[in-house]
């Protein structure tokens, strides 16, 4: 799971390959902007939908918590 | 639309703009847009460009707890109810104690703006999945054009010769006649009633095409055997080293009554000596653009028909659409920002 979640932030910010993925924001430097990206492609590849209440920073702001929001929503 | 429920941090306020904060907006543009842009720079412009049926100013704020604007959404009515508008000018600074703050400025200006639809043309592209997460739908301009036979190509890239199709030669009774006087179109333009139709008031027109301060716009009225058809074809001469090309800007009424203009418009390309004419469009039927002796020009296509020309750059370019889903709308070039200068 986590290796998809990485290839579906890859898409947005390659940088996402090689991260630790334990803090995204400063180490890959979302934004905004990239979480609209990044719940376009996790929707599609996860086919899940990913509700407004859903997109806070915490959820995004580490691999293991996009993996736990996943979870919830599959 | 799917509604982002996120609250504003403490002090931070959502609102639509007054007129005394012209100046910050300005600034703003200048410090966070582009430090040159004609709307940071030019407040006649500015206030011809956004207060238009009000004495407001068309844009929606996000400030700070300090007052500050940290975010603007500029907006278009098309008409003194604002049911239809679009949107223009989005830009949020980036900020820890705030995300999504452009998206809050977009659910603001739809719940409060008390309008119908929402449009947007011009999009930047990194947007476009905030917009489809939204339920908005996306798509692009399309463009079409149709070279002058008698005339060297200067502008344009064309690389298929032109063939001659019978529509073109025969007049069919379709003329375009230019319209010069304001009051004499206040009297007999009518907004198209579909209601799929994007609703364009005459003070919108007259104001957009008629009052413009920069450019020269001109309006045609189409008749049918010298009978009007209340359908009107708006264009603009853009030129570069001594060459002119017609851009369609914006097309109010039947848009089947294009397919008559084949002979029309061979007529104005040659009276107004201009190389070529294009049309960019969303909604309108191939087959009438195609009848009316248009080609269809896409952004990897071997021709090239410029978008730009202050400064004049060589190159097919997309302009992405948004639009609420179910609306099948009709979206020209003119619409939103498209046709300004910057």
């Amino acid at each position: 799971m986590e290796q998809r979640i990485r290839s579906v932030i890859a898409k947005v910010n390659p940088k996402a390959l090689e991260c630790k993925g334990i803090d995204l924001i400063s180490e890959i430097g979302i934004d905004s902007h990239d979480i609209f990206n990044i719940v376009v492609e996790l929707e599609e590849e996860f086919d899940i939908e990913i509700d407004p209440a859903f997109l806070k920073a915490e959820n995004f702001c580490s691999l293991a918590n996009i993996e736990k929001m996943i979870q919830k929503l599959s | 639309m799917r509604k982002l429920s996120n609250e504003l941090p403490s002090g931070y306020t959502i609102r639509f703009a007054e007129r005394t904060d012209i100046s910050a907006i300005m600034r703003f543009i200048e410090k966070y847009w582009k430090e040159n842009h004609i709307l940071a720079k030019d407040k006649d412009f500015f206030e011809y460009e956004f207060s238009i049926h009000t004495e407001k100013i068309n844009f929606v704020l996000l400030l700070d707890a300090e007052g500050d604007i940290v975010g603007i959404l500029g907006f278009i009515p098309y008409d003194e109810t604002n049911r239809d508008i679009f949107t223009v000018m989005w830009k949020v600074l980036e900020h820890d104690e705030i995300m999504f703050g452009g998206v809050l400025l977009l659910q603001y200006l739809k719940e409060f703006g008390e309008c119908r639809h929402i449009y947007t043309s011009g999009i930047n592209e990194g947007t476009r999945n905030i917009y489809r997460y939204l339920g908005l739908q996306t798509d692009n301009l399309r463009h079409y054009y149709r070279v002058n036979k008698n005339m060297e190509q200067h502008l344009a890239v064309v690389c298929e010769k032109e063939k001659k199709t019978e529509s073109e030669i025969r007049d069919n009774g379709f003329k375009m006649t230019l319209v010069e006087d304001v009051e004499m179109f206040k009297m007999k333009y009518h907004p198209n009633p579909n209601p799929n139709q994007i609703a364009k008031s005459s003070d919108y027109i007259i104001h957009r095409y008629f009052e413009h301060p920069r450019y020269k716009y001109f309006v045609y009225e189409i008749c049918e055997d010298n009978v009007p058809c209340n359908s009107y074809i708006i264009a603009r001469i853009q030129e570069h080293n001594g060459s002119k090309a017609l851009r369609v800007i914006d097309y109010l009424g039947d848009t089947y009554l294009i397919e008559g203009l084949s002979c029309a418009i061979e007529q104005l390309l040659d009276e107004l000596q201009c190389e070529y004419i294009d049309f960019y469009e969303y909604g309108i039927d191939d087959k009438i653009l195609e009848h009316a002796g248009f080609k269809r020009n896409s952004i990897d296509s071997k021709n090239i028909i410029p978008n730009y020309f202050s400064p004049y750059i060589c190159q097919n370019i997309n302009i992405g659409i948004v639009f609420e889903k179910d609306t099948n709308p009709i979206i020209f070039k003119g619409d939103g920002d498209q046709d300004r200068p910057s």
